[in-house]
Order: C-alpha cells, then structure tokens, then sequence
C-alpha cells in the first residue's frame, strides 16, 4: 500500500507564492504572501501583516525572517477570496 | 528480534493522527503527512492547543527544534 509522503521540500514547493500564516516561538505570526524559503525555514514574505495576539501590530512591504524563530508555517489550500480571518 | 529506529515508528506513523507535544506548554494534533531527519513535520488538519487556546490548521510545516513528543495515534487531552 503506497501512501504519499510529503516531506519539508514538497511543502515548500506548494506553498510558494502562497498567503502563508507564519507562527514565530514567541507566538507572534506573520501573514504574508511567500517568495522565497531555504533549508532553514528563513523566508521572504511580501505585503505581510503582524499580528500580535490576533492584534494587527505592523504592516510591512517585504520582511527577511530568521528561520530559527519559526515556529510553524501554516498554509490554505482552498483558496477563499476574504480578507484575513483573525479568529 | 527487529530493531524499530525512531524514525521508523515515525514512518510508521505516516497517514495517521499524532499528538506532539513542544518544549513549551503547546501541543499539536494533526495527520502526519512527512518528516525529515531533523523532525520537521509536514501535517494536516492540525489542531493548536496554546495556553488553553484552540486554532485550526489546514497544514503546516511545524518546525523539529521545539518537539519534544510525539505520540501515534494520540489525541489532545
């Protein structure tokens, strides 16, 4: 029975150019759109928002982030055109 | 006698739920979908446990530096 296995480098290979919720360790997330990514989890997030429990903090045009801050990086598949749902 | 690496009962695990538990007070419960040899995870349908709050995920990418646990088959308690 063959089941899938998608690793670090196929997930990163779907979520480019994505919207992309990137959740730091010390629980502040950034949701941006994904131009780029390493081994490291360092990323480029363009338009990105910052959010600081679910507060709106910043807004910035383009942000380099330190891969060993990364928490998770969380993605949507089912593209739904809304405005950034902070529940 | 057959000798179960680490990374095989991960492997094992692959297609089902697991329950991670982080070096902080954070859990994970999500399908297992990938992993890599520094445990990064690749999971789906993920629910976030911090500091008493819920959060749905459709996947993630959860980084292997914080995990602390992993449990096949588990659930958030």
């Amino acid at each position: 029975m063959s089941h899938e296995k998608r690793t670090s480098a196929d997930f990163f290979k779907q979520v480019f150019g994505r919207t992309v919720n990137v959740k730091l360790h010390n629980r502040t997330e950034y949701i941006g759109v994904l131009a780029a990514l390493d081994g490291n989890m360092n990323l480029v997030l363009e338009q990105c928002e910052e959010y600081l429990e679910q507060k709106l903090i910043n807004k910035y045009g383009q942000i380099l982030l330190r891969g060993n801050n990364v928490l998770y990086i969380s993605a949507k598949f089912n593209q739904k055109q809304q405005q950034e749902e902070e529940v | 006698m057959t000798t179960i690496l680490p990374l095989g009962l991960l492997d094992k695990a692959i297609s089902s739920r697991v329950w991670i538990l982080m070096k902080d007070d954070r859990e994970f419960e999500g399908t297992l979908r990938g992993f890599d040899d520094f445990f990064n995870m690749v999971l789906e349908n993920v629910i976030e446990l911090d500091g008493g709050k819920k959060n749905k995920l459709e996947s993630i990418l959860l980084n292997g530096t914080q995990i602390c646990l992993i449990v096949p088959g588990g659930e958030i308690s």
